[in-house]
């Protein structure tokens, strides 16, 4: 395969981990939504267009009783993810090299399916055939990440894509394209003037001075189609699907609209939730869909149940700006749902356990705390503090309401399970070996939240060393030959706070 | 056509003006500057694509008798209402014909300008083909196509708003239902968007921007499913295929000959001169028009890109009194020469001048020095100048002066035309093309402007109209002098002959 058929070779996709695609967090969504979800630790992940394995194969490491496939077009993607998987040694996930119009899903064979910056990105076949493998391979109760450009975000994204497409149009070689693709919307923000479509032109500009890789995978690539939620959602039917949700069920949080504009959206009808998504579309602009689905005949409970809440486990919230970009609900905005902003005179009970229960998740960071854990530190932060709760008998189901209002702020994270994630130091500290291969090629690592990390050098070299063969006192003396400043346990407490060691 | 296409015109009436970007003058001026040898307007033949009824072509046909107009449309209403209106004003030189774009053929017979105005983005495929074969096949040798079709990458931010309005009024029926509902949201989400972020700030423009619309003109621009959008080049790759070229902008300022290259921060300039289409698509993504409206002619005729500002000296000039008419930067204006015509062209408003007129008077005023030699010079550096003030959409060149009046005469005459359409409301058609509202006191003064009345006899009927607008009160005597500003008012609209 030479460099145009295969432009991975020019210029890899970045592909690393995509938190949101974890099965522990788009399991949460469909067990809120009264869904039956796999067991995480023992569930069957299939990703289509997985690239080289970064978002799998540090899943297949934290779950090794999980089953994982990943499908890619690039050979040479697959090539390179294969010697990955076995320079880590996992024997749980398969790397396959063909065309997603030839995968034939066994009936049911997974209870997850990930198709992440695909669906916009290939032809018409290929995107019926992603909801009929959706179809064909999900168990009952599984659930379909796809994600999608949407409108009416699209429309303005396609002005720098149609001025990058027309200037490179001459250039074959990927990463002279993007870097003249680059320049001219450099040129055309800096030349534009002060009305709307210059900023219009210098907000997007923000946006693709980002990393190189997306660039040339989307919006120099031919195929790049936007679609409104609900042109996704006829599709998705007509295949016997159903839309099940937002992946971070904080993109549809009505509750940052001021109070007419939920009120309007309050009268469309429960059963009509895509409905209400669209619209949602259309107030906050969205360019960018990650949406949730299951199988057609799966009676969704759109009235959350607090008590599923109590069945899941707390995370803190680290990043405090909303995935996905623009179009989101605003960090600042928060305020107005979550109640911190009232006097405590007039503080409920749900205040007053929301607070105890923030406090309680933080001090548990960066581990994942099951529900009954968290109530029972709350109870002990009240009693100390001597704070009464006006109904002391309700106050489970009142922490559980409390949570979900977080959650639905993106002030918390909801999991179905929780990684052996090390709260501090522990003797003999370990780090993923995914993590440390990935130290090892300097490229940025995966946590065992499965996010990316950005390390510095003293820190990649204490990850390393940080095998479960060495205790603080081993590593310390090898930073010291390798004539490191830090201490290693200062490094070794940065690592844990980065939910970078197992327990 | 369709059927349907046909009957949602006639469901919602299209307000028809007259667009003063397609005048068979201005199209010729430009042609001349590119060295082509247009036909003179007041001996032409004209055919408009889409003419409605008729109220770009019947003030043509009015103010050029000598030449012929033939429009055809698809709604039998607007054919109807046109052939009215030219029937009432006596015109013999103005045909209208119910016929579709599809069937125009060789017994139309060849055209020196063929119009298709607010058509291209809102026809299929098949028939915007069928629109660049008609200027092909039914174009004179020298003969200019005006075409007009909404433009990316402006469109892409008008398309957020218009997608949103399509999708919410999809399973609407009624027209009128449609345009309240498509109106209600735009509302909605303008009221609730995020007050300082780009997104509700193009809400907010598209709601300004509908809200300045009638319902007509929102149903048939922004509520049509099927309107179309296009890239620069994709058009003119498609005309080049049609056998056609890309001349220019019908508004020369607008095109890459025009100052608006300067948006480029310089990047049009390197592009090599020659390579017209890739400036233009540059020009469009630098400014981020929305809307093109173009010129196209034969792809063989020769065009000389590189324009000689001289070529001004064969053309009439009129100032730019439009209240959107961009000023020259100072620098720009000049030398003396230049300021004492842009003065010149200010007092003989809304008249042309010849370039030698307007030289010699230029020249007198600035007391040139030196004889005749300095004088030459000097005329050169007013060509020169007068070129640039063209780019910069200051001033109009023409090849023919409009016939009208800066003066009213003692038996002032006005349009015929504008008093015919007087009848029916404010809003007339001016002899330099353009669409104009007329005032409550200057609209049924307008209408006794008939040749017929002295400047003294029209002063008592004015008096009634200042009384009834509140402007005058009833016992005031009747002052000569104000008809002679109402006269002078006129005539500054262009609308009195003599």
């Amino acid at each position: 395969m030479n460099d145009t058929s295969d432009p991975y070779e020019r210029l890899p996709y970045a592909g690393e981990a995509y938190a949101q695609t974890h099965p522990n967090r788009i399991g949460t969504i469909a067990a809120l939504f009264g869904m039956r979800p796999a067991h995480v630790p023992c569930c069957r992940v299939l990703e289509l267009g997985c690239g080289f394995g970064g978002n799998l194969i540090p899943m297949a490491e934290q779950w090794p009783s999980a089953r994982f496939v990943g499908l890619d077009l690039s050979e040479r993607a697959v090539a390179h993810g294969r010697a990955i998987v076995r320079a880590v040694g996992l024997r749980n996930i398969e790397l396959r090299h063909g065309d997603i119009l030839d995968v034939r899903p066994g009936a049911g064979e997974f209870d997850y399916i990930i198709a992440h910056g695909v669906y916009s990105w290939v032809p018409d076949p290929v995107r019926r055939k992603v909801w009929a493998i959706c179809r064909e391979g999900l168990a009952p109760h599984g659930v379909a990440f796809v994600s999608f450009n949407a409108l009416p975000g699209g429309h303005r994204r396609r002005i720098m894509r149609e001025l990058m497409q027309y200037h490179t149009r001459a250039i074959s070689d990927p990463v002279e394209k993007v870097r003249q693709a680059r320049a001219i919307c450099a040129h055309l923000a800096g030349c534009a003037g002060g009305g709307l479509y210059g900023e219009v032109l210098r907000e997007e500009l923000e946006r693709i001075e980002a990393r190189d890789a997306p660039l040339y995978h989307d919006d120099l690539s031919p195929e790049n189609r936007a679609f409104l939620l609900q042109d996704v959602v006829e599709a998705a039917e007509a295949a016997g699907l159903q839309y099940l949700g937002e992946a971070t069920l904080a993109h549809s949080n009505v509750g940052i609209l001021p109070p007419f504009a939920a009120g309007t959206l309050a009268q469309i009808p429960e059963e009509a939730f895509a409905l209400r998504e669209q619209y949602l579309d259309f107030l906050f602009g969205r360019n960018f869909h990650q949406s949730l689905w299951c199988r057609s005949e799966i009676a969704l409970n759109r009235s959350i149940e607090t008590a599923t809440v109590a069945r899941l486990h707390v995370a803190e919230n680290e990043a405090s700006n909303v995935p996905g970009g623009h179009g989101g609900p605003k960090a600042r905005d928060r305020r107005r749902t979550d109640g911190r902003s009232r006097a405590p005179e007039s503080a409920t009970d749900t205040d007053r356990l929301l607070e105890a229960a923030l406090a309680q998740v933080c001090a548990c960071a960066p581990q994942a705390v099951p529900f009954a854990s968290v109530l029972r530190g709350v109870l002990e932060r009240l009693r100390q503090s001597n704070v009464k709760l006006a109904a002391p008998e309700r106050a489970e189901p009142s922490l559980a309401a409390a949570l979900l209002g977080a959650y639905r702020a993106n002030r918390i994270e909801l999991w179905l399970d929780a990684p052996a994630i090390a709260p501090c130091v522990t003797e003999r500290p370990r780090a993923s070996r995914i993590a440390r291969y990935q130290a090892w090629a300097k490229t940025r690592v995966t946590n065992l939240r499965h996010a990316n990390v950005n390390l510095d050098e003293a820190q990649r070299q204490c990850l390393l060393l940080a095998d479960g063969s060495r205790d603080v006192h081993d590593i310390a003396a090898s930073l010291a030959a390798a004539g490191k400043d830090r201490g290693a346990k200062a490094l070794l407490e940065e690592l844990a706070r980065l939910a970078l060691l197992a327990a | 056509m369709s059927e349907t296409a046909a009957a949602a015109y006639d469901a919602v009436r299209y307000p028809g003006v007259a667009f003063d970007q397609t005048h068979p003058d201005r199209l010729a001026a430009i042609a001349f500057l590119f060295g082509m040898q247009p036909a003179p307007p007041s001996r032409c033949r004209v055919l408009e694509l889409g003419c409605g009824s008729g109220a770009n072509l019947v003030p043509l046909a009015y103010g050029y008798p000598e030449s012929a107009f033939l429009g055809i449309d698809i709604s039998a209403a607007d054919i109807a209402q046109g052939r009215a209106q030219a029937a009432a004003c006596g015109l013999r030189n103005v045909t209208l014909e119910l016929c579709d774009i599809m069937d125009v053929d060789a017994g139309f017979g060849t055209f020196d300008y063929i119009i298709a105005h607010g058509v291209y983005s809102w026809v299929p495929a098949r028939v915007r083909e069928k629109i660049l074969s008609i200027f092909r096949e039914r174009l004179a040798p020298h003969g200019v196509a005006f075409v007009s079709y909404n433009a990316y990458p402006g469109s892409h931010l008008r398309d957020l708003g218009r997608r949103m309005m399509l999708y919410h009024v999809r399973m609407l029926q009624d027209a009128g239902a449609q345009v309240r509902q498509a109106r209600a949201l735009l509302q909605f989400l303008a009221d609730t968007t995020d007050a300082d972020g780009t997104y509700g700030a193009a809400l907010r423009g598209a709601l300004a921007r509908v809200g300045e619309k009638s319902d007509a003109v929102l149903y048939h621009d922004d509520l049509d499913g099927a309107a179309k959008a296009f890239l620069f080049h994709e058009v003119a790759e498609d005309a080049g295929r049609a056998g056609l070229q890309f001349l220019s902008e019908a508004v020369f300022a607008h095109s890459s000959f025009g100052h608006v290259a300067r948006s480029g921060g310089g990047f049009i300039e390197q592009i090599p001169e020659d390579e017209v289409a890739v400036r233009e698509q540059y020009v469009d993504f630098f400014v981020g028009r929305w809307f093109r409206e173009a010129l196209f002619c034969h792809a063989e005729r020769k065009l000389d890109r590189r324009i000689d500002p001289q070529r001004v000296r064969a053309l009439f000039v009129s100032g730019c009194a439009r209240p959107s008419a961009p000023r020259l930067p100072e620098g720009d204006r000049g030398q003396p020469i230049m300021t004492a015509a842009l003065d010149r062209l200010e007092e003989i408003w809304p008249q042309a001048t010849d370039f030698s007129t307007l030289a010699k008077e230029a020249v007198r005023r600035v007391a040139v020095e030196g004889g005749s030699s300095a004088a030459r010079e000097q005329e050169a550096a007013l060509a020169a100048g007068v070129y640039e003030a063209y780019r910069a959409d200051m001033v109009a060149l023409h090849v023919e002066p409009p016939v009208l009046t800066a003066k009213p005469g003692e038996r002032p005459l006005s349009s015929l035309l504008a008093r015919r359409q007087a009848e029916r409301g404010p809003i007339v058609t001016n002899l330099r093309h353009e669409t104009i509202r007329l005032d409550e006191v200057l609209h049924p003064f307008l209408m006794l402007v008939d040749g017929t009345r002295t400047v003294d006899e029209l002063a008592g009927p004015l008096a009634g109209f200042l009384v009834q607008s509140g402007a005058q009160q009833a016992h005031e005597p009747v002052f000569r002098d104000r008809a002679e500003q109402a006269l002078a008012a006129l005539a500054r609209l262009a609308l009195l002959l003599r």
